[in-house]
């Protein structure tokens, strides 16, 4: 298949995933109102002293993303499978793999977008300073989100076709997610604090290192997943 | 596999479970209590052969698991479940004597450890395989997702290991638990050994029994189809 | 003191050594049971 067929394929999924939600408005604002409501929820159970807050904070916050950002995997595979799509989109020629990446992409612009929202937020309730480190910040954010957008949309292929898909979804892929959380909060963690040890660049790098890890394993292995 | 007359499988549990209580009388007995430790380090015969087993046993697991990629038969699938079934119970057992262990030793029942947290990221691994076994029904499609996840799974655990060991020596010094008394160490390989005979046994004898259950299955099928049973 | 420590170990790890090959048996014996009647003789077991 020709890269530029491939690419293609990959984008009419992406966006085939992403207009569906927009008709769909409660899929997203859902999911943005389950991060505030965490969030705040966070901060009666750990605060009121702004000092413990503030250094819980990033731990926090990327909390928050997975438990609000788990809720959007199910659904992505939800649609084809209520209509009997999934069956059609398997028949087409050429690998399985554009079906995966377009999903990934759809799901990493929703989570993306949902952060945009919950991390002011965050900032306002844990009192933290966002605009200095905004730059490192978004570089943190962004590559934390895609290995848990790439951990999630493979995972989400086999527990939304299965029961109890609530439970399993999170059963498989929080401990696959343990190294990431402990790297992007590390990451953030220095990112907001400024960076004084020096540490940030090397959780970032840990980081980015994952994201391909996880891309490669993925992406390779798919096939066995979407399969019949 | 040739069939074993089922006196002998109970006869041998008996012998390997007289042979770890041998080997634990022997540990127990014949070393003296430790310097610093007194006889805590006693679970140490239980503790440790219980931790190498169900990592041994996971990797069972994961040959099982990319067997099955490879052949596409069958029994590789039976083989990685019957061993994920062991890993989940000695791993549990390993977290628990390593927690009753570490209670009088450092005064707490869990700390933030590399080896700790990677033992209960990996009870949590075993126990979503075998969850995911349990929910889905056709053979061929839990054998593949099992397969995958079954491997994705063993390749996290040394980089959790990894994270957390890095994670932790930001904020503290390393501190490893107690490195075994060489005097200890006859002891251990025996209950290591003796704990060894288990596990193989364990897994063989639900190996067996994972694919008794899918003949009398698949016989099941058969007949339902409304054919005769047929041979093969 | 210590020793209570001790006996709980050594008193868990057989619960659950014993308990989980109680188990396995009977579910070998089930399976066995299980096989032998719907499958013929002549299949390999």
């Amino acid at each position: 298949m020709t890269v530029r067929l491939a690419l293609s394929r990959v984008m009419a999924v992406a966006w085939k995933d992403l207009t569906t939600e927009r008709r769909s408005k409660a899929g997203f604002n859902g999911v943005v109102f389950m991060a505030a409501i965490t969030l705040l929820m966070f901060g009666f159970a750990l605060g009121p002293d702004p000092a413990a807050l503030r250094t819980a904070a990033a731990g926090l916050l990327w909390l928050t993303v997975l438990l609000s950002g788990v809720l959007a995997f199910n659904r992505s595979y939800e649609l084809e499978i209520e209509a009997g799509a999934l069956d059609a989109l398997l028949l087409y020629p050429g690998g399985r793999w554009p079906i995966f990446a377009g999903k990934l992409l759809a799901n990493l612009a929703f989570v993306l977008l949902v952060e945009v929202i919950t991390v002011p937020i965050a900032g306002v309730l844990y009192d933290l300073p966002l605009l200095t480190p905004l730059p490192g910040l978004t570089g943190v954010l962004f590559l934390g989100t895609v290995g848990f957008v790439t951990l999630g949309t493979y995972y989400a292929a086999m527990a939304s076709r299965v029961r109890a898909r609530e439970v399993l979804l999170p059963l498989l892929l929080f401990p696959m997610l343990v190294p990431l959380l402990v790297a992007a909060v590390g990451a953030t963690k220095a990112v907001l604090a400024g960076d004084p040890m020096g540490y940030g660049t090397a959780w970032i790098r840990l980081l980015a290192a994952f994201d391909i890890v996880f891309l490669a394993a993925t992406f390779m292995t798919f096939d066995y997943v979407i399969g019949e | 596999m040739t069939h074993t007359k089922g006196s002998t499988t109970i006869v041998g549990a008996l012998l390997i479970l007289a042979l770890v209580a041998a080997a634990q009388a022997f540990g127990v007995l014949a070393s003296a209590p430790d310097r610093d430790m007194g006889h805590l380090q006693k679970i140490m015969y239980v503790h440790v052969p219980a931790a190498w087993n169900a990592f041994l046993a996971f990797v069972v697991v994961l040959f099982g698991s990319v067997m099955y990629l490879w052949k596409r038969e069958e029994k590789w699938d039976l083989l990685a479940g019957a061993a994920a079934e062991v890993a989940a119970v000695l791993t549990a057992l390993t977290i628990a004597l390593g927690s009753i262990w570490g209670r009088p030793t450092w005064g707490v029942w869990w700390t933030w450890d590399p080896r700790l947290t990677s033992t209960a990221i990996l009870l949590v691994i075993i126990v979503g395989y075998l969850a995911l076994r349990s929910f889905v029904d056709e053979p061929d499609r839990r054998a593949r997702w099992s397969a995958v996840v079954g491997i994705l799974g063993a390749l996290n655990v040394p980089i959790v290991y990894m994270s957390v060991r890095w994670w932790r020596t930001l904020h503290q010094p390393q501190s490893s638990p107690s490195t075994v008394d060489p005097a200890y160490a006859w002891g251990l390989r025996l209950n290591a050994i003796a704990f060894l005979l288990v596990m193989i046994w364990l897994v063989r004898a639900r190996y067996r029994a994972a694919r008794l259950e899918r003949i009398a299955e698949l016989a099941a099928e058969r007949e339902a189809l409304g054919g005769r049973v047929v041979n093969g | 003191m210590a020793n209570g420590y001790i006996y709980a170990a050594y008193a868990l790890t057989w619960v659950v050594l014993i308990g989980f090959t109680i188990a396995t048996v009977r579910r070998l014996r089930r399976a066995e049971r299980a096989a032998r009647a719907l499958a013929l003789p002549g299949e390999e077991l």
